[in-house]
């Protein structure tokens, strides 16, 4: 069976919903969008769909290889499509937790993380370098627990179209029920901030309720407004500067490393993390924080 | 995915650009001391400023931590700002002329910076500082 991919058939609605929110912000003031910035995001989104396929063939070969390892075909049904969502989103909990914890995966993902604004534009900065990292190795369990691979291409391209609207600063919190289950923009907005109170928080993809199991969920406060981008912002409007900046960083880190366990820990210890502690993590940050935050209530 | 999709797709992001363009006044974060270091004290749980000089054209900063003694460089970036803590391992050198001051630093996601200052002795007082990091 073959299906369509989500993706390539909801661009032109991104674009038109671009367009809206722009329209939007500059009506009501309740978004921002700055005009260099929005164009690296669509670059890179574009450079993205380029890099998905020049590497497909690459995830394809991989999903073929692991396949005979299948413990069962599940075939084509729509619970089977519907638990293969489920179980895609899991996983993509994972990687994308993954993908903030272990350097070798940051190098790719920092850069959908890398514009200090927050639009629906900042959705489509995509990277372009997700087959250097282990990253399909978060997908290889529907593969070989049976589900078809153009089932589980389609349910991932599904996971993707969805979390595209939850780029916008437009829309405040949604009804309780859905902000319980459901990755909204209000938890994403917090996943995208630098604010030490909501760093490594909400991972989830669609599905709220695996940062809420795993200890990983915090909710938007209205005192504390997101600030967006990384914790070492770049100062590049430059696509290639941006898709590129942490992983020449990281491979400069392995060559002046002194040993094995050095290169180890440049490459899968969390992001910032140096032999001698002298740069700051995001844990360090949260710590400085907290403790800023204990002396002022014991002043 | 064709080369029609391909080339559909970058007309479409040109038009979406000059849209924005057009709705949005392009945007530059400028800089004054006290913006400067109530900044650094959003992004940094541990910052209270000792010495703080901005550039007279208001695009870049250095301000000394009086916590930890280290300085930090914020540089305007479209309209927001981007901050880096400086060593002597990233400020790959530092020439002072008058009261300006050109940074060549070790990350190439800044550009190349020169800061001039109101007056030669903060110039002077910075290249001190920065020849002596750490």
């Amino acid at each position: 069976m073959s299906l369509s991919n989500p993706v390539a058939l909801a661009t032109p609605i991104f674009v038109l919903l671009v367009i809206a929110e722009m329209v939007f912000a500059r009506i009501t003031q309740r978004a921002r969008y700055e005009t260099f910035d929005t164009a690296a995001s669509l670059l890179m989104g574009f450079g993205s769909v380029v890099a998905g396929v020049l590497s497909a063939a690459f995830f394809l070969a991989v999903f073929a290889l692991v396949q005979p390892l299948r413990l069962a075909d599940l075939g084509w049904s729509f619970a089977v499509l519907a638990l293969c969502f489920v179980l895609d989103d899991f996983l993509y909990y994972w990687w994308h937790r993954a993908s903030h914890r272990v350097r070798w995966l940051w190098a790719d993902h920092v850069n959908h993380h890398s514009s200090q604004h927050y639009n629906l534009s900042t959705a489509l900065r995509q990277p372009w370098t997700g087959a250097l990292t282990p990253g399909i190795l978060f997908r290889l369990p529907l593969v070989i627990l049976g589900f078809p691979i153009p089932m589980i291409a389609f349910v991932h391209g599904l996971n993707l179209v969805y979390q595209f609207w939850i780029h916008t600063e437009a829309i405040g919190k949604l009804p309780g029920p859905f902000e319980a289950v459901m990755n909204t923009p209000s938890h994403h907005r917090v996943h995208h901030a630098t604010n030490p109170a909501y760093l490594d928080a909400n991972y989830a993809g669609v599905f709220i309720v695996w940062d809420r199991l795993f200890g990983t969920f915090v909710p938007e406060r209205k005192e504390e407004k997101p600030r967006y981008g990384i914790v070492r912002n770049i100062a590049s409007f430059n696509i290639l500067k941006i898709a590129s900046h942490e992983w020449i960083a990281l491979c400069a880190d392995l060559a002046k490393a002194k040993n094995m366990k050095e290169s180890a820990g440049y490459l899968l210890a969390p992001p910032g993390w140096s032999p001698d502690g002298s740069r700051d993590t995001t844990d360090s940050l949260k710590a400085q924080w907290a403790a800023r935050e204990m002396s002022q209530i014991r002043v | 995915m064709g080369l029609g999709y391909l080339l559909a797709s970058l007309v479409g992001v040109a038009l979406v650009v000059a849209l924005c363009a057009l709705l949005f006044a392009k945007g530059r974060a400028w800089l004054g001391a006290a913006e400067a270091e109530a900044y650094l004290r959003e992004i940094l749980p541990a910052f209270a400023a000792r010495l703080t000089s901005v550039a007279t054209d208001g695009r870049a900063a250095l301000c000394e931590n009086a916590v930890d003694g280290a300085i930090h460089l914020l540089v305007s970036h479209g309209d927001r700002l981007v901050v880096r803590k400086l060593s002597a391992g990233l400020v790959k050198a530092v020439a002072r002329s008058d009261n300006a001051l050109s940074l060549a630093l070790a990350d190439f996601t800044l550009p190349r910076l020169r800061l001039s200052f109101a007056d030669a002795d903060s110039a002077g007082l910075w290249a001190q500082k920065l020849g002596a990091l750490p």
